[in-house]
């Protein structure tokens, strides 16, 4: 392609670069792989179908617990969409159907739509659920042309699962992808030109990995930040500007964005496959014995990767049935997977074999099995310490909070979130691990009258309810002016009604659970009230906040008593523990 | 007088590299009685703490400590003070360390972040429920710190389990609850505040009396600190509770269970 173009003098620097060259001057010498996709949109609801759990017709919705993450054409058509939260969804649609999201399902319903399309064309790469990509050279040669191989492939689906697809080709994997967006199929040579005016998001579509999509979302930001806003931009910075600036990552980007593989092609076969097998003896037919072998091999094949210090990018399953029956079906991968996620891969795919629901082998009990680890390339990950762990980071405090939200479900584990605002209540707000981290209100920002250092190192969760009088043994009343009527004597803190101590408790750590300061045993007070004597307090500060909805002002007031200090927070008449100092 | 300073100063720096080398205890020489600096109580230099061993404290709390801070797969009994707890799982975290929060409902956390906790490090299981065992125990094997409020789920035999588990993964458990095997209690005491007039000034700094009991802590001393807008700091030597015997401080009541008998 390159030599017939009019090629540029190699000069530095920016302007428009034609296609089928690169900025430096040099001619592409390479071509990408001519890659036809095979797209079935929406495939978790297509999938959900086609086990009979909802009509093709209903109003559907898939959720985690999240939110939405798949929606039926017609529930689209109402307005869903997917990462909406469920709530929402339900209010622009009443008469939704909801289902949970299932990979495994997505996964078991995929494999006879597989299998049709093997049937047109040999070496299929499932690059996820919904999606497969296909050699598209030999094909076109033996159908006639690549728009014959497209009407094909969408016949084999048909035919298979009575779901609807749509096919693109094109040079490259990303243009590939996005050709299958729109059903077209991009000339030879020209998938720079057809991804050039694309939005660098669509770089999302290459990922199949939770931790690959979150680094491309990363470097999506940053690129959109930066203001390399469509695919041509990044396509046009020169390479070597590309790795110091954005690193591996940027590279591989780059590489798609010109419609080239993600990884340039080497000429000599770099690393032989790594593989793990085992015998199943007795065979296995149900699908937990199975799923029990594949652990130890998916287990076993993670650490020769990582003792290797290698990532692959493709995984392939094979297995050999009682009946002589052969089946092999490769995964694509990018970046590195965790032994847990390379099992589950392998069991949704036994899964899908072994249900039957393909009508193809085996329903017969698997004898063999193996994994394989294809297309070996050099990690560029963090690895663990030379000596083992250096520090127990992310990985496992992310491993120990998914079991502990097993146990106790998603709400009960949280992170806190830095907020900005007047109370100490108000200054950090929990969040679901997992989820979005980012605050509501600008922590930064002045936030004039918030409640001065140091912030009470307890705050209940629930409001206590306390008393405050004078030594009359009047209660302290706050005044239209925002000031003391009285001076306040005594505080008296009611124990909190929904939460008693139990008796086992009564140890020194209960001092958390009852929020009254330390101090003195309570006493008589000079008119026979009970409370702690208060030897000084500062405020009131009077504060103010949302009387656009109605709220009354509160009033804040620090009190020392003789043996700790109350944050209290008063609204009308009464008064209440914001927090304690202790 | 400039050259008798000036002598001093060279002893003063000799003696504070020979701690630091480990030296200073071996020798009896003159500079051991090398005169201390002019100010009350100069932090001593820290010493490298082994960080894959020891988690640090706050330097005013490392005399309480035996191995300078606290010895990773121990447990550490907090009692009286929440500020206390919360510096020192922040001088922890603030190390890199991971860590949990459980059964602390109503920590204050933008407190904990003040004192230096970084948030994005934290993760906060306000109540484990009736499956405390199974939850504490996971959060043992993922975080380097766990903060651990009551839970009352916990049977005796499961804290031994806990302890013992937190033993072999090198996590540290600090608790506000008695915990078996417990290296160290830190019981706080004698709270002032400082700052706050009659209906004036605004709350600064806090004083409290830690005294330490446990396994290789000599005996039951008291330090005075001070925890304000500089961090934690030892508190001037002039209050009375550094100079007194020390023995009548041990018979202080805890404060905790006096909050308990105001509130109950």
């Amino acid at each position: 392609m390159g030599a017939a173009e009019q090629l540029p003098p190699p000069v530095a620097g920016d302007g428009a670069w034609p296609a089928g060259t690169v900025p430096d001057g040099a001619p592409l010498a390479e071509s990408a792989t001519r890659l036809a996709v095979l797209w079935v949109p929406d495939w978790p609801i297509a999938a959900a179908v086609a086990e009979g759990l909802i009509g093709a017709h209903h109003r559907a919705v898939l959720h985690d617990g999240r939110g939405v993450t798949a929606v039926s054409a017609m529930a689209r058509a109402q307005g869903v969409r997917r990462g909406m939260r469920r709530r929402t969804a339900q209010g622009l649609c009443p008469d939704l159907v909801l289902l949970a999201a299932d990979e495994a399902r997505d996964v078991r319903a995929f494999e006879p739509l597989v299998q049709g399309v093997e049937e047109v064309v040999p070496h299929v790469q499932v690059m996820r659920p919904g999606v497969v990509a296909v050699g598209a050279r030999g094909p076109s040669r033996y159908l006639g042309s690549e728009e014959a191989v497209a009407e094909a492939l969408v016949g084999a689906v048909a035919q298979a699962s009575g779901a609807e697809a749509q096919v693109g080709i094109a040079d490259g994997l990303l243009a590939a992808l996005l050709a299958a967006r729109t059903s077209t199929v991009v000339p030879p040579g020209r998938s720079a030109r057809f991804l050039a005016p694309r939005d660098v998001r669509d770089l999302i579509y290459i990922t199949t990995t939770r931790q690959s999509r979150a680094a491309y979302t990363d470097l999506v930001d940053l690129l959109r930040r930066l203001g390399l806003s469509t695919l041509g931009d990044l396509a046009a910075m020169r390479t070597a500007h590309v790795l110091p600036r954005f690193g591996e990552l940027g590279v591989q980007a780059q590489r798609l964005a010109r419609g080239l593989d993600a990884y340039p092609p080497q000429m000599h076969r770099p690393e032989p496959d790594i593989t793990t097998h085992a015998e199943l003896d007795p065979p296995a037919q149900r699908i937990d014995t199975a799923a029990f072998a594949a652990r130890r091999l998916a287990e076993e094949l993670q650490s020769r990767m990582v003792r290797r210090g290698v990532v692959c990018a493709r995984l392939r399953v094979s297995a050999r049935a009682d009946n002589g029956a052969e089946l092999v079906r490769t995964w694509r991968i990018d970046g590195a997977l965790t032994a847990t996620e390379l099992t589950d891969r392998v069991r949704w795919q036994l899964e899908g074999w072994l249900s039957g629901r393909s009508g193809r082998p085996p329903s017969a009990p698997l004898t063999h099995l193996e994994l394989a680890a294809e297309e070996i390339s050099p990690a560029a990950a963090v690895q663990d310490g030379l000596w083992g762990r250096v520090g127990r980071g992310q990985v496992q405090a992310d491993r120990a909070v998914l079991r502990v939200q097993g146990l106790i479900g998603a709400e009960g584990v949280l992170s806190p979130v830095l907020e900005g605002g007047r109370s100490p209540r108000d200054r950090v707000r929990l969040v679901a691990w997992g989820d979005e981290l980012r605050p509501l209100r600008d922590p930064d920002a002045p936030w004039p009258g918030q409640i001065p250092r140091p912030l009470p190192a307890t705050v209940p969760a629930e409001p206590v309810p306390a008393r405050l009088v004078d030594a009359q043994g009047d209660p302290v009343r706050v005044g239209r002016r925002g000031e003391l009527e009285g001076d306040p004597a005594l505080v008296d803190v009611r124990r909190r009604p929904s939460r008693p101590a139990e008796p086992g408790t009564r140890g020194a750590g209960s001092a958390h659970q009852a929020p009254g300061p330390a101090g003195p045993a309570r006493r008589a007070g000079p008119t026979g009230l009970t409370g702690q004597t208060i030897t000084g307090w500062a405020g009131p500060w009077p504060v103010h906040e949302r009387w656009w909805s109605g709220t009354e002002p509160r009033t804040y007031l620090q009190v020392v008593t003789e043996g700790g200090a109350l944050l209290l927070a008063g609204e009308g008449g009464r008064w209440w523990v914001e927090g304690v100092y202790d | 007088m400039a050259t008798t300073s000036k002598l001093e100063d060279a002893r003063r720096a000799l003696a504070a590299a020979e701690t630091a080398a480990g030296l200073r205890t071996q020798l009896h020489g003159p500079t051991v009685r090398a005169v201390p600096g002019p100010s009350p109580t100069p932090p001593p230099p820290a010493p490298a703490l082994d960080t894959e061993r020891v988690l640090p404290v706050p330097p005013a709390l490392a005399p309480l400590f035996p191995y300078g801070g606290i010895r990773r797969g121990t447990g550490v009994q907090v009692t009286g003070s929440t500020s206390l707890l919360l510096r020192l799982a922040a001088a922890a975290g603030g190390a890199g360390a991971w860590c949990a929060v459980v059964a602390l409902p109503d920590v204050g956390l933008a407190a904990a972040a003040e004192a230096g906790l970084p948030l994005d490090r934290v993760v906060v299981v306000p109540r484990p429920g009736p499956d405390s065992p199974s939850v504490v125990g996971a959060l043992v094997d993922g975080f380097d710190v766990l903060v651990l409020g009551d839970c009352t789920a916990l049977a005796d035999r499961d804290r031994r389990l806990l302890a013992s588990r937190a033993r072999t993964r090198g996590s540290v458990l600090l608790t506000t609850t008695p915990w078996p095997g417990s290296e160290l209690v830190l019981d706080a005491g004698d709270r002032v505040w400082r700052g706050v007039g009659r209906g004036a000034g605004v709350l600064r700094t806090e004083e409290i009396t830690v005294v330490a009991y446990g396994r290789g802590v000599a005996a039951a001393r008291p330090v005075r600190i001070r925890i304000g807008p500089g961090g934690v700091e030892t508190a001037a030597p002039e209050v009375p509770a550094m100079e007194g015997p020390t023995a009548e401080r041990e018979f202080v009541v805890p404060v905790a269970e006096r909050s308990l008998a105001q509130v109950g």
